[in-house]
């Protein structure tokens, strides 16, 4: 008898064992997927900045778009993955986190390359990495047609290797001190990506300055229209398909990495359901929004995104027809938002700042509107979302975009190499350095008076 | 360089790439070089660009 026993729970030690490396194999296949649907975020932009730069523009945006993907992969590797572990607790990593960095995302070390004992940390590295990439897409539109390539290839190295990574390890990690000291909820990176990435783009913008053409000298704006309206908007749709992805990457997946349950980055329990409904229902308010405002294919596009941005943070919580205000609310306000930055005599050509920026504040306050009082993190007694922890929140998130994002381009603007040539600009990049030609049997010339 | 293991996959519990647990910084530090030389050599050839017109 004792024998019988003992083999049967060496059968089921063993279906555990097989169980429980099935679940992980999944799991890993399950991040490593969002990776290529991230990419789709990349051609999406690619699209969408192409689209909306004039046709003497166009290669030099989309050389420019390429590249910020491409840095954002070996310097991600370099350091931008061991920030995220190293920064939760501040600026000055704590001896704790340092091992923890040195353990999983050490870039001289083991952990980060083909390891036999260690599937997991090249697929969260890839994923991060796409993350990343696509806050220095975010930006790279706002800049088209008239900055320098190699300064916006540092810039974009900046945010998307180091600057939202410390946002992320300080709001979007179970250790990072903004969840822990003050409840900060932001399941979807509202803040962390979209907020970051917006403001970085602003506080560059303020120095590169306006397109040419695109003020009149009584200060008013004038349309410097893309050449490509239909090319955009595929793009933007692209973005939204990419950004299934990006939310999937959000959840750990249960009884591998949570509990039973699907969890959030924070470890707080959620459900797929939950973003299924919300995502969809946030997008299409968003869109709806934006119609109602501006009646613009171009801005209910914008206003598809906005609307996923501005569920972003709460994607967990909310009752799926909340997800749809808030939405609608954030596609409502995208154009009122842009026509305001315009009118402070900032040039963002595809409206970054306004979307990701403006729209990720609303996202990352909407929890402490609504979705007050939910334990931040899965331990008993953690600290609460609030209205002030989302605020505090939302206050940091711009600081870690604005700040890097103005310093830096000052330095560059001082140094003289943050802007192209004024010839240059009026020639077009294209031909003035760009070996082949976007259309080479011509197009339709412009009837921009601006151009 | 090469194989960082003799005989059988058998004997392959870890790290399985070539130069484990020496060559790694040599490789990251070459990679990081080309990074740096990428973004020099585009800037110069941005800037030669420009003043052809200025």
């Amino acid at each position: 008898m004792e024998e019988q026993l003992a083999e049967l729970a060496a059968k089921v030690a063993a279906l555990e064992a097989s169980t429980g490396r099935g679940a992980t194999i999944i799991s890993e296949v399950y991040y490593y997927l969002t990776i290529p649907l991230m990419v789709i975020i990349h051609a999406g932009f690619l699209a969408y900045e192409m689209g909306a730069s004039r046709h003497k523009n166009v290669l030099a945006s989309g050389i420019k778009n390429i590249l910020a993907f491409a840095f954002m992969v070996p310097t991600f590797f370099y350091f931008g993955w061991f920030c995220y572990w190293a920064f939760p607790n501040g600026l000055i990593p704590s001896a704790e986190n340092w091992q923890t960095a040195i353990d999983y995302a050490n870039p001289f070390g083991e952990v980060m390359g083909p390891n036999l004992a260690d599937n997991a940390t090249g697929v969260f590295w890839g994923a991060f990495t796409l993350f990343a990439a696509t806050t220095a897409s975010i930006f790279s539109g706002s800049v088209i047609e008239r900055i320098r390539v190699a300064s916006f290839v540092v810039l974009a190295i900046v945010l998307g290797s180091f600057a939202w990574v410390v946002a992320a390890a300080w709001g979007w990690h179970a250790g990072g001190w903004l969840v822990t000291g003050w409840g900060y909820h932001d399941f979807g990176a509202a803040g962390v990506v979209h907020m970051v990435a917006g403001f970085f783009a602003l506080g560059v913008l303020i120095n590169l300055g306006p397109r040419i053409g695109k003020f009149n000298a009584d200060g008013s704006a004038n349309a410097l229209s893309g050449h490509n309206m239909p090319m955009t908007l595929v793009g933007l749709m692209l973005i939204i398909v990419g950004f299934f992805g990006f939310l999937m990457a959000c959840l750990l997946y249960p009884q591998v990495y949570s509990g039973d349950n699907w969890a959030t980055i924070y470890g707080t329990p959620m459900t797929l359901s939950a973003l299924a409904f919300n995502i969809l229902m946030g997008f299409a308010g968003g869109i709806i929004g934006a119609w109602v405002v501006t009646r613009d294919p171009f801005w209910m596009m914008s206003g598809a995104l906005a609307g996923i941005i501005s569920c972003a943070s709460g994607l967990d919580f909310w009752w799926p027809p909340m997800a749809f205000v808030i939405g609608a609310i954030g596609g409502a306000a995208l154009k009122p938002a842009a026509a305001f930055l315009e009118k402070m005599g900032i040039d963002d050509a595809v409206g970054a700042v306004t979307v990701h920026g403006t729209i990720g504040i609303w996202g990352v306050m909407a929890v402490g509107i609504f979705a007050s009082g939910y334990p931040a993190l899965a331990e008993e007694g953690a600290v609460t979302t609030s209205f002030i922890g989302q605020l505090v929140g939302a206050v940091v998130m711009f600081l870690c975009g604005f700040v890097p994002g103005y310093v830096i381009s000052l330095i560059m603007k001082i140094m003289g190499v943050l802007r192209v040539g004024e010839k240059a600009e009026l020639a077009g990049l294209d031909p003035v350095k760009v070996p082949i030609s976007a259309y080479p049997e011509g197009i339709p010339a412009s009837a921009n008076p601006a151009e | 360089m090469g194989a960082p293991f003799e005989g059988g996959w058998e004997a392959v519990t870890g790290a399985m790439y070539p130069g484990v647990g020496g060559g790694e910084t040599l490789w990251l530090l070459i990679s990081v070089a080309i990074c740096v030389i990428a973004i020099i050599a585009g800037g110069k050839h941005e800037a030669d660009s420009y003043r052809k017109v200025d």
